[in-house]
């Protein structure tokens, strides 16, 4: 590295040409790293309004010569008998609103429970919760499988909740309390022990001192828990792999790997790319305002995983 | 049980059960409780006693065999070809992760102002992180693009710049399959990595580095013999994870590379535990991969925890 050689010789000229090398190095290389990131991108979106002709004869960054919007058609409704992404962002959103909506009420619960009352037990339970953040999914994934497919209640569920979403919803809440009551227990401890008093002078009762008072002064950490929950339920693949078999069930990581696998061998290619940006545009859309509660919330849950 | 509310916690002599308190409570509490010990607790718990049964397909019986699943994984022909594959891709990944991400992270730590200032800083954080939040099949079928033989990106690129021979069909050679999903991983995660040294290196007192630089310490001594040693627990902490998500390495390879479509090649544990339990309906043994698998990681994370340790004293 030259750079380095250039600064340890003394004197100010090859002090500063060691500088200007070094800042040319640093610059090149964030702006080759996110290209590396961007290119990718912006190709799958202007690819997504390419006719598979294009895609497969001119070069890959050629802009398209005409969009062809009706590969989004296509990957919407299906193409050639397949079926499309329609009804599979459909699921997702349906399971995503249900199962954050849960996460962020049970997870909230719990946590004001085990943070903002003393009792024997209190410290061991709300560790038993975030201990759960380092235990691989995997591990429980065929006893799970099991579970569910084996809870037959006659009237309710007489074929189990393999492909019953209340099964999985009920798992992804689950899986996704450790994070959320890890989040949720910072802002719940930081928030003063008067306002308790004070609302039950004013003749509150416990549930609407907790409604009230103190889950609007959790906001915070209800969105980052939320923000967080939103992208990995949306995201989540294995757990919904082993739990959803019926391919009208499939969410839409699942409906999406499908359908490029058996478009394999038929390939309408700029559908396909035309699907694969559908499917990535809500979380960028997400990204682009949540970014700071993001990183925030990565940066806790790793330093402390 | 001593149940009392917050605050008579300075007055313990006062102390008395508030049964209306303990009701709320106790509702606030049982259904998350209740939830998390039923699907994620007991799971755990089952699976190593599943992992002790011969089970094979759903409604199968389960059959008492103590530890032969365990036992019969050294002679499997697909275990430990697996488990190398997990070993080499951590070894592909952990370089060039910690490689980048303290470069990356070290750059992206400098200040806004002053004479070393980064020009669009916080525009460089963010994108470096977006990769981390996109849907892993997503990534997957990006990279699978990417990578297309006939009309992919790399191979459209290097038959342009005239290295046609090195157009590859590198998802399906067994030679190139897995280093191409490590280069994808990398893609997908380095973000997370940079955001924690980077975190890491804004805990370092900013007396610490002036003091080195008043002594006169280039940039790259600064780095080498201050930020590296005082980043020492973050280091630790990234190579945990990255042993963790090597070990744990599943959508990115059952997507990009199915083993089934490389001769194995990228085979690791968690396909092989895949394979056995959902298509071979062979849960004892499969329940047995992952309980080894736990249990590998959990030993070479408590050996490297003692092993650094002992290195710093």
């Amino acid at each position: 590295m030259s750079n380095i050689s250039a600064h340890s010789g003394s004197g100010q000229n090859s002090d500063s040409a060691g500088r200007l090398l070094r800042s040319i190095f640093t610059y090149v290389a964030l702006v080759f790293y996110s290209l590396g990131i961007l290119f990718p991108l912006a190709w799958l979106s202007y690819t997504a309004l390419k006719s598979t002709q294009e895609i497969f004869n001119k070069d890959p960054w050629v802009l398209p010569a005409a969009p062809h919007w009706e590969n989004f058609r296509n990957a919407w409704f299906g193409m050639s008998g397949e079926p499309g992404l329609g009804p599979y962002f459909g699921n997702s959103v349906q399971i995503t609103v249900i199962t954050v909506f849960l996460i962020l009420a049970l997870g909230s619960m719990a946590t004001y429970a085990l943070t903002r009352f003393r009792f024997r037990g209190a410290d061991t339970l709300l560790n038993l919760f975030i201990s759960g953040m380092v235990f691989p999914i995997f591990l429980a994934v065929v006893p799970l499988f099991l579970l569910l497919n084996q809870t037959r209640i006659p009237g309710i569920a007489p074929r189990g909740f393999v492909n019953d979403y209340r099964g999985l919803i009920a798992v992804y809440v689950a899986y996704s309390l450790p994070f959320t009551v890890f989040v949720l227990s910072g802002f719940f401890r930081s928030l003063p022990r008067e306002l308790e008093e004070a609302s039950a002078l004013d003749g509150a009762s416990p549930w609407q001192t907790f409604l009230r008072v103190m889950l609007p002064l959790a906001k915070p950490g209800l969105i980052v828990a939320g923000v967080f929950n939103v992208i990995g339920i949306w995201n989540e693949y294995p757990l919904a792999l082993v739990l959803l078999t019926d391919r009208s069930r499939y969410t839409l990581p699942l409906g999406l790997a499908q359908i490029t696998q058996r478009q394999q061998y038929s390939a309408d290619w700029g559908a396909l790319f035309a699907a694969l940006f559908v499917v990535m545009v809500p979380t960028m859309l997400v990204y682009l305002f949540f970014q700071r509660q993001i990183s925030e919330g990565l940066t806790a849950g790793a330093v402390k995983g | 049980m001593a149940f009392s509310d917050a605050r008579q916690r300075e007055k313990p002599r006062k102390r008395r059960v508030d049964w209306g308190t303990v009701g709320f409570v106790a509702t606030l509490l049982t259904p998350g409780l209740l939830v998390y010990c039923l699907l994620v607790l007991w799971p755990m718990v089952q699976s190593f006693y599943v992992a002790l049964h011969r089970w094979r397909g759903v409604s199968g019986n389960m059959t008492f065999i103590g530890l032969e699943n365990f036992a019969h994984l050294p002679q499997d022909d697909k275990f430990l070809p697996a488990l190398s594959h997990n070993f080499a891709f951590f070894l592909m990944i952990a370089a060039s992760v910690l490689t980048l991400s303290l470069f990356f992270a070290n750059v992206l730590s400098r200040p806004k102002t002053g004479p070393n200032r980064l020009f669009a800083g916080d525009f460089f954080r963010a994108l470096f992180l977006f990769p981390n939040v996109v849907s892993v099949v997503a990534v997957s079928i990006l990279w699978m693009f990417i990578y297309n033989p006939n009309w992919g990106l790399l191979n459209k690129m290097l038959r342009r710049v005239g290295l046609k021979e090195w157009a590859l069909t590198w998802l399906a050679d067994p030679h190139t399959s897995l280093p191409a999903v490590a280069v994808t991983y990398v893609w997908y995660v380095l973000g997370f990595y940079i955001l924690l040294f980077r975190a890491g290196i804004q805990n370092i007192p900013a007396e610490v580095n002036e003091a080195a630089v008043i002594d006169g310490a280039s940039d790259f001594q600064l780095f080498r013999f201050v930020t590296l040693p005082l980043l020492n627990d973050i280091t630790r902490l990234a190579v945990i994870y990255l042993i963790i998500n090597s070990m744990n390495i599943f959508a990115l390879v059952w997507i990009m590379a199915p083993p089934d479509s490389t001769g194995n090649a990228t085979q690791v544990m968690l396909t092989y535990l895949y394979q056995e339990g959902f298509v071979n309906s062979n849960f004892g043994a499969s329940s047995a991969i992952g309980a080894t698998n736990f249990l590998i990681v959990m030993t070479v994370t408590l050996l490297l925890q003692r092993v650094w340790k002992a290195r710093e004293a």
